[in-house]
């Protein structure tokens, strides 16, 4: 175990970490809104991920499209994706309670894992961009500009998600579906239809994630589960139910990978994550950020 | 007699999986209070909920506005005029006061209006306005039970069912809501009111029905019904 070299070391390691809790607290945003409408970790998650960044690969592969121009087809492409999925497969299963639901998750883990194996193989991928090798200084500090790219993304993503959720009255549903569906549906709002909604917004938000992974990182099939994982100690960190606490919570554990990483060894980043995520469960389960059940606003 | 608004016609109804009413009857009167009485598990909240689909009757049938409910699922009923306050209340804690009034106009039907409603609503219940911007779970019982009420209408109602409104309340802030509710009705909103306060709710009650064990037992204006040996010793006990 060695101590940063210089202060600027330890900015440079703490901006890392910052961009890479980026991506992960995008997919964990989508992650704990499709626990808000279903009840469920959604394990499938970083497989949907993953898929988009295939989307990304095979676009770059036949097209002359930069990586970035993915962002903009992927948000539709998925919500589209999504909707299908809730509407084809979930909404029946959901009747009969949250099990089979959490099954047919995992099932679809599984499925689109050795799908893509079959049909990409399951070779290591990259993505390049022209900004690949490119840096922004400052402070002595150097911004990969891919990497400054994707974690803006991220911020714009979450804003929409929270102006989504707080402005509009189908956001606004959504929320009300999740706290209590019995009393939403007295007032109107048909579950299966904002469900289908929600579970939606979380899937676009895997893709968004996804192109964000392949811009930065190689992929496998199954690099995906990973990334679930992440999302769900993400979302532990941040509390269920606010979006930018969500957020914080990815950067919370990007950080906290960063400089364990740095200052033990790159093994050990993941023992010290999961290490977290159990303390946290065991001594605060609303989040580090959440706020405890029964406490004022 | 006037209108029935609804009638319920022998009605068999499952709370879970046991059976919690056998074969009832009865109508409520277009602008009138009606009131549903009986103890702790007669079925009184079993029957609001067939009504407003929550539940569905495995016999007999009910009629809103002269046609028959259907397969009537919540969203149904609600979209047809009928506002069901469930028991307790049932408020979006985590989202703001005007966030539940605001989804109480989800129904695109009554969403244009969602301004003047809101307006009404806070004529009702001017601490509403004042706790606007504060969650609802912040809120005390009986601005809780407020804001139910003025969630139900924002949907601007046809037929309001509230279940046991005063439950757990401050006598003051009982009869507030009962004045509010007698005067909802004078507005033209038809009541049907279930209750375990049974004298507040027989003074402002145009008709009321007794429910036990799941059976209709009796039925009358509230002076027959005070004048029934049979009700006072079951309801009133033997001092009233």
């Amino acid at each position: 175990m060695h101590w940063f070299a210089s202060f600027t070391t330890f900015l440079q390691i703490f901006v890392n970490g910052i961009f890479l809790g980026c991506m992960y607290g995008v997919a964990a945003i989508g992650l704990s809104l499709i626990f808000g409408c279903m009840q469920i970790i959604f394990l499938a998650q970083g497989a949907v991920m993953i898929l988009a960044a295939y989307c990304v690969f095979w676009m770059v592969t036949f097209t002359p499209l930069s990586p970035f121009w993915a962002f903009i087809f992927i948000i539709p492409v998925f919500l589209g994706f999504g909707f299908a999925l809730y509407t084809g497969l979930f909404q029946r299963v959901a009747k009969t309670g949250k099990n089979p639901s959490l099954l047919l998750a995992f099932g679809l883990m599984v499925l689109l894992e050795h799908v893509m194996a079959f049909v990409f193989s399951a070779d290591y991928r990259t993505v390049t961009t022209k900004y690949a090798s490119t840096a922004l200084g400052l402070a002595g500090v150097s911004f990969s500009v891919n990497r400054v790219i994707v974690a803006l993304v991220a911020c714009a993503a979450t804003a929409l998600v929270f102006l989504f959720l707080k402005k509009t009255i189908l956001g606004k549903a959504v929320r009300a579906v999740s706290e209590d569906m019995g009393a939403a549906a007295l007032l109107g709002m048909r579950p299966e239809w904002v469900s289908a909604v929600t579970f939606s917004i979380g899937i676009s938000l895997a893709g968004v994630a996804g192109v964000a992974t392949c811009i930065i990182f190689p992929f496998d099939p199954y690099f995906g589960f990973i990334f679930s994982l992440k999302a769900l100690i993400a979302v532990a960190f941040g509390g269920l139910g606010s979006v930018g606490g969500v957020l914080l919570g990815g950067v919370i554990l990007g950080v906290l990978e960063s400089m364990t990483s740095y200052t033990i060894s790159g093994g050990w980043a993941d023992a010290v994550a999961y290490a977290a995520f159990l303390l946290v469960l065991i001594f605060r389960p609303e989040g580090l950020l959440g706020r405890r059940l029964g406490e004022k606003a | 007699m006037g209108n029935p608004l609804l009638e319920v016609e022998h009605v068999d109804a499952f709370y879970g999986v046991a059976q919690a009413l056998w074969d009832v009857s009865f109508s409520v009167e277009e602008r009138k209070i009606t009131a549903l009485l009986g103890a702790n598990g007669a079925g009184k909240s079993t029957l609001l909920k067939a009504i407003s689909g929550v539940v569905q009757p495995t016999k007999g049938r009910i009629v809103y506005a002269g046609s028959p409910l259907v397969d009537c699922r919540p969203e149904m009923a609600a979209s047809s005029g009928i506002s069901h306050v469930p028991e307790g209340r049932r408020l979006f804690s985590g989202l703001t006061v005007l966030e539940n009034l605001e989804l109480g106009a989800y129904l695109p039907s009554v969403r244009p209006m969602t301004k003047e409603s809101l307006a009404r609503v806070f004529g009702l219940f001017p601490v509403l306005k004042t706790r606007m911007r504060q969650l609802a779970g912040t809120l005390s019982g009986g601005e809780q039970q407020m804001l139910a009420i003025g969630r139900a209408l924002m949907a601007r109602p046809t037929l309001l069912l509230l279940d046991e409104p005063s439950l757990g309340l401050a006598p003051i802030v009982v009869k507030l809501l009962f004045d509010i509710i007698k005067k909802l009705n004078r507005d033209g909103v038809t009541i049907l009111l279930v209750e375990q306060n049974v004298r507040k709710t027989l003074e402002i009650a145009d008709y009321a029905f007794v429910l036990k064990t799941g059976v209709m037992r009796m039925e009358g204006q509230p002076a027959q019904l005070l004048g029934d040996p049979e009700f006072r010793q079951a309801f009133l006990g033997r001092i009233g």
